[in-house]
């Protein structure tokens, strides 16, 4: 495996100089084996760690110091937490359980509400579904109180109202989920390939069915996550605040990896970070948002990994970077974009 | 393409921030302390190489940006001010105490997460191989070429926080690149 290592070809991607003929010739090695594709994440690992990085701060105690000293009086926004909540209905639930005769009540009234709910809950109530149409990102509120945003293209699926012992919705697209706590009926997202089980949290999941691929990163909280076809509790991890994870299809989900979890919800804001993704994908995203249609020289050079920064700007502008990185041109006919090479080979800086 | 001459693009949502926070508003003043810290205290670190005076430096930053912010003028950027105000404090704090340790002692704290003794031995050239060739750079193109790679700052935030031209920052950047490359080669011969 060694000796296959070209290493100026790989630092020349990583320092985003490779020109197209660099990039051929690193997706061709990629071809040649999977431990190959392996070999260059660990070097780009390397590569992104700073030498120098702190460990991490304790936030709440610095805002503390910061509050103090700038005499701020503000409290500092605690998580939600529902055992208190439990605790105290439980409480109320045993005063009123004192005497026998309420206790022979709340027995038939249990057995009452229990044959209820089996004979309900079998019964799946009526669905919607929500199309976010291309250019927008819209936000929804369901009947609990949850907030999706959805980004263009997307399509949630929920029904008209949650019933049984949990709450329930599919995804294909990406959106930002934050979900009102409730113990008692942890929502579930179903995506192409994999489940996401939370009880009250915020978090984002990208999972476009064409990529046959969904990524989860946690916010706030904690997400629990394991594929689709196997629900094998072996497979399941657990996610937590600032981290994510990745279930291709057919593959278990990936360990949970520390983000910035801003470069995974800043789409709601048009930005979005694009590190080291075939360029289709980005021109997918670009599509969506924009409402245009590619055109690339050849069918293999959406498969080229790009590593782009999008912001909210002018379309011309992100369309000059993706050229420039791919050393194209470009020529725009309304709706269409088509992409030509470059005539005379320029070799320019990548992510700008 | 003339992408070079838009050194006054602005961060709209940080404006938007900044002017709730001038006017009091402690929920914007936690919300972008919340944003920014944890990034701004690494950089810190870059300079002063100490856990606790980049805390301090950063909390410094933000209890006058709290206190200070009627009488402080910020047009274009918060977040370039915050990276400029961590930068300067960070200098002055240098400068003061003009104890600068080396590289050294900070990479002596890295873990070891392979087990494969080969792979690791790659992977320790490569490490060595990388930071040795980032100290080579000359200072200017060194910190330019940080503050993008770490820092994840935009061209144009850099030149802000620098108070230099979003070309010179290109043109910098493009040395570092180059020398990079240049010093890195070796590896390839090295490790084969």
């Amino acid at each position: 495996m060694k000796k296959n290592i070209d290493w100026e070809l790989i630092l020349k991607d990583l320092t985003g100089m490779a020109n197209q003929t660099d990039r051929e010739l690193l997706n061709r090695w990629f071809n040649a084996g999977v431990e190959n594709e392996n070999t260059f994440e660990k070097i780009k690992q390397i590569w992104n760690t700073p030498d120098t990085s702190l460990p991490p701060p304790n936030l709440k105690d610095a805002w503390l110091k910061v509050k103090q000293r700038a005499g701020i009086e503000e409290e500092y926004p605690e998580e939600n937490i529902p055992s208190q909540k439990i605790g105290k209905k439980f409480t109320v639930f045993k005063k009123v359980l004192g005497s026998r005769l309420l206790r022979v009540a709340a027995v038939l009234i249990l057995f009452i509400i229990t044959s209820y709910l089996l004979f309900k809950i079998p019964t799946k109530s009526e669905m919607n579904n929500f199309h976010v149409s291309s250019g927008d990102i819209q936000a929804i509120s369901l009947t609990d109180g949850s907030k999706i945003t959805l980004d263009a293209g997307s399509i949630l699926r929920f029904p008209k109202q949650f019933t049984g012992n949990q709450r329930e919705v599919y995804l294909n697209g990406e959106g930002f989920f934050q979900i009102s706590p409730d113990p008692d009926k942890p929502f579930i997202v179903r995506t192409n390939n994999a489940v996401i089980t939370v009880l009250g949290t915020a978090f984002n999941i990208r999972a476009w069915q064409q990529y046959q691929k969904t990524t989860v990163a946690v916010a706030e909280g904690k997400v629990a996550l394991n594929i689709a076809s196997n629900t094998n509790s072996n497979n399941e991890i657990a996610l937590t605040k600032n981290q994510m994870s990745i279930i291709k299809e057919g593959e278990i989900p990936t360990p949970p990896q520390n983000i910035n979890i801003s470069d995974y919800i800043s789409w709601q804001q048009r930005q979005m970070y694009f590190k080291s993704v075939p360029l289709q994908e980005v021109l997918d995203q670009l599509e969506r948002w924009y409402g245009l249609e590619f055109q690339l020289p050849d069918k293999s050079a959406g498969s080229n990994r790009v590593t782009i920064y999008i912001e909210n700007k002018p379309i011309a502008e992100i369309l000059d970077v993706i050229a420039l990185m791919n050393n194209y041109q470009y020529i725009r006919d309304g709706k269409k974009v088509i992409f030509k090479p470059q005539e005379q080979n320029l070799s320019g800086i990548g992510g700008i | 393409m003339n992408r070079d001459n838009r050194n006054n693009r602005t961060d709209q949502t940080g404006l938007e921030y900044w002017e709730r926070i001038r006017q009091g508003d402690n929920t914007a003043f936690s919300h972008i302390f919340q944003k920014y810290y944890q990034a701004l205290y690494q950089f810190a670190g870059r300079f002063v190489k100490d856990a606790q005076t980049a805390e301090n430096i950063v909390q410094d930053v933000f209890v006058k940006l709290w206190t200070n912010r009627e009488n402080c003028l910020i047009t274009s950027s918060l977040k370039s001010y915050l990276y400029a105000a961590t930068r300067n404090t960070a200098l002055n704090f240098l400068s003061r105490e003009k104890k600068q340790l080396s590289t050294e002692d900070l990479m002596s704290d890295r873990q070891d997460t392979t087990a494969n003794p080969e792979e690791q031995i790659i992977e320790n050239e490569m490490i060595d191989g990388v930071h040795k060739a980032i100290e080579k750079l000359p200072d200017k193109c060194r910190s330019i070429y940080l503050m993008k790679r770490y820092d994840d700052l935009k061209y144009h935030e850099i030149a802000e926080i620098l108070d230099i031209s979003i070309n010179t920052v290109k043109t910098q950047m493009k040395r570092a690149l180059k020398s990079l490359l240049k010093n890195l080669a070796y590896l390839k011969t090295n490790i084969i």
